[in-house]
């Protein structure tokens, strides 16, 4: 299904969950899979030291360090690769997000799998630290492939899914997540369930007809965008809600037993500088059970051998 | 300062012994909790004054839910719960940062102490909860962790609780196929 998995991890147990699922999703599709790993910042452009993100100690790089990490890398990893000989790992220095999609681009990568956090955090300190300005964040903002978060343990395998919610808002970068969901649904064999939320925000005063007029629209809309390019596949769900939309898809997903949540990264048809704090996506993946995937753009969304023909895409 | 009891009934009681009719009045009050408070007493609290709900937008469909009476709540092996106050002074990487925030973390009987969030709420309904310590940790060359007896108030207690059980909610197992 992805020929090229890129797996972004920091090598600590934080990604543990993500290792699992890369290495799962990699054996069974036969992707090639990478692991790679970014450490330290650098303090110039062209600088010959870095600053360690942890201790804010500059260190000088050289190649015995990087290959000191690498080893490191290799070893944590040992159990997870014995049963794929042909991972290779690879580590560098430098800003985490801004390599990892240079490597992804490179690799023309099919997929990317991340952690959500760097360090185990406390429920309670994820208020303050969230996901902004997280390497992840600005990945799953500019990856031109999907990128699969998994912050908690999958309970089931990918192959096994039996849910797929893609939550939509109709833009452009939604209609690319539905592909991208219906392309898996079909490819597993597993249900999906086509999820919008009217969002009340601010509007909440507007009484019973408004959002009943609201939810017709959408539901034609829904007709129109998705179920008109379902093609053969005909085991689907459609459901609206109203309400805020990350607390509604997170309902929706955990009452429906979701093995993944699929959507766009920004969900509305605004200027992707503007959608880096607080979009639906961040707090679907804060709190989200089960992984999430966050596709932008239409770069692999169609990848062989699936992908029915479309009537307006 | 005022201080308020939370009793397991779900009621709250002031400082001159009288249930508190506003829980919005007493929101900045010293809490106490009644011997043997539970999660089970803080929904019940929720239900008995629906003001409190608009802080989440998880709580209604927490406080909907017919939770499972005591005897057919599964165990969740934690002697305890303890809700307390974190503040964490991270020197690296710049900028310096303060964060103060709130935890509810689960205690073993051998006093280990476990991050709940893989736990189902039904299982955490009738584990008691206490008010724990401040804890203090200084990132700096070295972890350092120092413990202070503090107070809290119903109100951070309160955020703090629903905070976490937003992170609750994951299926009890797998879905099948049609």
């Amino acid at each position: 299904m992805f020929e090229k998995i890129l797996f972004a991890t920091s090598a600590s147990a934080t990604c543990d969950d993500a290792a699992r699922v890369a290495f799962e999703l990699s054996r069974k599709n036969k992707s090639r899979l990478n692991v790679f790993h970014v450490f330290g910042l650098p303090t110039r452009g062209f600088g010959l030291t870095y600053r360690d993100v942890r201790t804010g100690e500059e260190t000088e790089v050289d190649e015995n360090l990087v290959s000191l990490v690498k080893e490191e890398m290799t070893e944590y990893y040992e159990k997870l690769a014995k049963d794929h000989p042909s991972c290779v790992f690879e580590t560098t220095t430098g800003v985490p997000h801004t390599e990892i999609l240079r490597k992804a681009r490179k690799e023309d990568a099919s997929l990317i799998i991340m952690g959500a956090h760097t360090r185990p955090e406390d429920v309670g300190a994820m208020r303050h630290r969230v996901i902004a300005g997280s390497t992840m964040q600005k990945v799953a903002k500019s990856a031109r492939c999907p990128v699969l978060v998994v912050s908690r343990p999958c309970v089931t395998c990918w192959s096994y899914f039996a849910n797929i919610v893609v939550a939509t808002d109709f833009s452009k970068p939604a209609n690319y997540a539905f592909q991208f969901a219906r392309n898996v649904a079909k490819e597993i064999g597993c249900r999906l369930h086509i999820f919008h939320c009217v969002d009340l925000g601010g509007e909440a005063e507007a009484g019973q007809a408004y959002i009943e007029q609201q939810l017709a629209e959408a539901q034609d809309k829904v007709q129109e965008k998705h179920i008109a390019n379902m093609g053969d596949f005909d085991n689907y769900l459609v459901a609206l809600r109203e309400g805020v939309p990350h607390v509604e898809v997170l309902k929706y997903a955990r009452e429906n037993k979701a093995d993944l949540i699929v959507m766009a990264h920004h969900t509305r048809d605004v200027d992707p500088e503007q959608a880096l704090l607080g979009s639906t996506i961040e707090q679907v993946i804060l709190r989200s059970a089960c992984p999430v995937l966050s596709v932008n753009h239409p770069d692999k969304v169609d990848v062989s051998p699936y992908g029915p023909p479309r009537a307006h895409e | 300062m005022n201080k308020v009891i939370l009793k397991q009934s779900g009621e709250l009681q002031d400082h001159r012994g009288h249930i508190v009719a506003d829980a919005l009045a007493v929101l900045g009050a010293r809490l106490e909790l009644e011997d043997g408070f539970s999660l089970r007493g803080f929904l019940r609290m929720l239900n008995r004054y629906p003001d409190l709900q608009r802080l989440s937008d998880f709580l209604p469909g927490l406080t909907s839910k017919a939770w499972p009476d005591p005897e057919r709540c599964s165990g969740s092996g934690l002697e305890r719960l303890e809700f307390s106050r974190v503040v964490e002074i991270i020197g690296a990487p710049e900028p310096p940062k303060l964060e103060v925030y709130h935890i509810l973390r689960g205690c073993m009987a051998g006093g280990s102490d476990e991050e709940i969030r893989g736990w189902q709420v039904e299982s955490l309904l009738d584990v008691p909860i206490r008010l724990g310590t401040l804890r203090h940790v200084v990132f700096g060359d070295i972890v350092q962790t120092f413990r202070f007896e503090t107070v809290c108030t119903l109100f951070d207690f309160i955020d703090g609780v629903i905070w976490q059980l937003a992170f609750h909610g994951a299926p009890q197992e797998c879905a099948l196929r049609r």
